[in-house]
């Protein structure tokens, strides 16, 4: 049997393993709950807003693109801006909104992936059958696929209430949605290999998430430290929070270079946590 | 005719060279040359401490030895790609994941082995069977008791029918009429692969094995066959009630070599030439003797017993 298949017969038991545990139950439902009345409430805002202003009047599109593409330059460069303002704002809402829940959403799914079998030594079952570094890549995958699957739930949900509310056509719904999803992906990646890293490095489940949620803490004050420290803004692009903009960049150079690198923390992070696992004694 | 070939002519299927284990400054296990022949139930016997765990896990490959060589089929324990499907290993301590079902959980294992999906499922139900578990299919792991869980550790470990199974403790904590059941479930397995089965108890191990090796403080002390261990080859003994001891004429029996009386267990111990007489004979021939001498016999043994020899040892 192959590596691959090692993986990938991994990867699928912990999305089944999560998909069926109560912990993963809750958390999906708290997670799609949240989403969907989070970008309800946004919708039913800006209907309310969009009448007041109107007054009963209809307001011409390009006068609601003008008014969108302002409200857009207040947080992006200009190009930016111009860029995102065919994007369904509710949809770019969710989109900011899950890359800050994804981090923990990511380890909440997976803190105990490793360390809750190496501390029952429930791993020692798999060890003899397959390559350690297969379990933990699987383990990692695993993780991804469950984090991916539960906001391709929330996706789904919210494309359904763009549609309703008439936040975009079709098309640009059918464009940006898919779009943003897998740009949601990437950064799931780069939490997910992180993840899998805090549950090899501790035996301790509990502690793994600990050090993880402080961990996770650390970085993002680092990186709002950085932003303010003069020629330090380099340094930032060391920590995977600086690449959250970027993935909506106009620059499509741009977008590769940040799902490049949010890859790349998940290749180090992931393969730093199989090495762990491949040398100590289970 | 041909010289029948004994086990420990055989190539060996677990081989352990000069290995030592330490955790920190601690020795566990302390150059430790072992060879297992292949087909052998092998028992790896010792009290706590002894280092039987930590020699079985570097067998498994799941602890690395800081020193030394450990071979399982010619191969690293840690050359999984060609191992996997030959070992099977029922570790000791290790919990079967909680919110599983059973059947799932064999099943991924199953293919995990690199059993192909449209096998895992049968492979998976046929161990099950083999521990009398066909009704935990789809039992969540959380929900079985200690005997089921240790008994669904030993149907994973004989998944795909590996060639070497090890098993640590396989007995331990369970109540007699189960531990019954999986000493016939081992020896159900007798011949068809090679066992290693690490216990304390050593009655079930003088049953099960027919080699064993005795540790202690993290040395090998002996190994070799069961029959060479307990010396039941060369060594009879008979339990006599108050009465009569006839020594002189015991010792006067050809091929005797000694004859000794321990007046506390009233044992008349007597050792002989395996080369002249086998066991049976000699029991035979003792007893003549003993029952003209109007003996009152209470029971008759080969050799020391396991346990009498770990004493001894250890």
């Amino acid at each position: 049997m192959s590596m691959l298949s090692e993986v990938g017969l991994t990867a699928a038991r912990e999305l089944r393993r999560n998909l069926k545990s109560a912990k993963g139950l809750a958390m999906g439902a708290l997670f799609l709950l949240g989403g969907t009345g989070g970008s309800l409430l946004y919708a039913q805002l800006a209907r309310y807003a969009l009448e007041k202003m109107s007054q009963g009047q209809t307001v011409p599109e390009s006068t609601l693109r003008e008014l969108k593409l302002e409200a857009l330059k207040q947080t992006y460069p200009e190009a930016t801006a111009n860029y995102l303002v065919d994007c369904p704002s509710v949809l770019l809402l969710l989109f900011k909104g899950t890359l800050l829940a994804i981090p923990l959403l990511t380890l909440l799914a997976g803190f105990d992936s490793i360390s809750g079998e190496t501390q029952h030594r429930t791993l020692r079952f798999y060890a003899t059958r397959a390559e350690r570094t297969s379990l933990v890549l699987g383990k990692a995958l695993g993780i991804w696929a469950t984090v991916g699957g539960m906001l391709l739930l929330l996706h789904l949900a919210v494309w359904t209430i763009a549609l309703i509310h008439q936040d975009g056509t079709g098309m640009q719904l059918a464009s940006w949605g898919p779009r943003l999803w897998l740009l949601s992906l990437a950064c799931t990646a780069c939490y997910a290999g992180l993840t899998t890293l805090f549950s090899a490095l501790f035996r301790t489940p509990a502690v793994a998430l600990f050090v993880g949620v402080a961990a996770l803490a650390g970085m993002g004050v680092l990186g709002l430290i950085l932003g303010f420290v003069d020629h330090a803004d380099k340094l930032s692009y060391l920590l995977p929070g600086k690449y959250d903009g970027l993935l909506i960049s106009h620059d499509p150079m741009k977008v590769l270079g940040a799902v490049g690198a949010l890859g790349t923390w998940a290749a180090l992070t992931s393969g730093t946590a199989s090495e762990l696992i491949r040398r100590r004694d289970l | 005719m041909a010289k029948k070939e004994s086990f420990s002519d055989r190539p060996p299927a677990v081989e352990l060279r000069s290995v030592s284990k330490y955790f920190g400054g601690t020795c566990a296990v302390h150059d430790v040359s072992l060879r297992i022949p292949e087909g052998s139930v092998f028992g790896l016997i010792g009290p706590n401490g002894a280092g039987k765990t930590t020699t079985f896990s570097m067998m498994a490959g799941y602890l690395t030895p800081t020193r030394g060589d450990v071979f399982v089929l010619d191969h690293r324990p840690e050359a999984v790609d060609v191992l996997k499907g030959k070992v099977g290993v029922l570790p000791q301590d290790a919990l079967l994941p909680a919110g599983e079902q059973v059947g799932e959980f064999l099943v991924y294992l199953a293919r995990l082995q690199g059993i192909p999906a449209n096998q895992a499922e049968k492979a998976a139900r046929e161990v099950l069977a083999e521990v009398e578990g066909e009704s935990w299919w789809t039992t969540q792991c959380k929900a079985l008791s200690h005997g089921m869980a240790k008994r669904v550790g030993i149907a994973q470990a004989f998944l795909g029918d590996p060639r070497v199974v090890l098993l640590d403790e396989p007995t331990a904590g369970l109540d007699p009429r189960v531990a019954y059941q999986i000493r016939q479930l081992i020896k159900g397995r007798k011949g068809r692969c090679t066992l290693v089965v690490s216990s304390h108890n050593l009655q079930e191990l003088e049953e099960v094995c027919d080699h064993a090796a005795i540790l202690d403080r993290g040395q090998l002390i002996v190994a070799g066959t069961m029959t060479d261990l307990t010396a039941s080859a060369e060594e009879v003994r008979f339990e006599l009630a108050r009465g009569p001891v006839p020594e002189d004429e015991v010792r006067a029996i050809h091929a005797v070599k000694t004859v000794a009386f321990d007046k506390q267990t009233r044992e008349l111990i007597v050792t002989f030439d395996r080369a002249q007489a086998d066991a049976e004979e000699m029991i035979r021939r003792v007893l003549v003797v003993l029952l003209e001498k109007e003996a009152r016999i209470s029971g008759v043994s080969k050799g020391r017993g396991l346990e009498q020899r770990v004493m001894e040892l250890t």
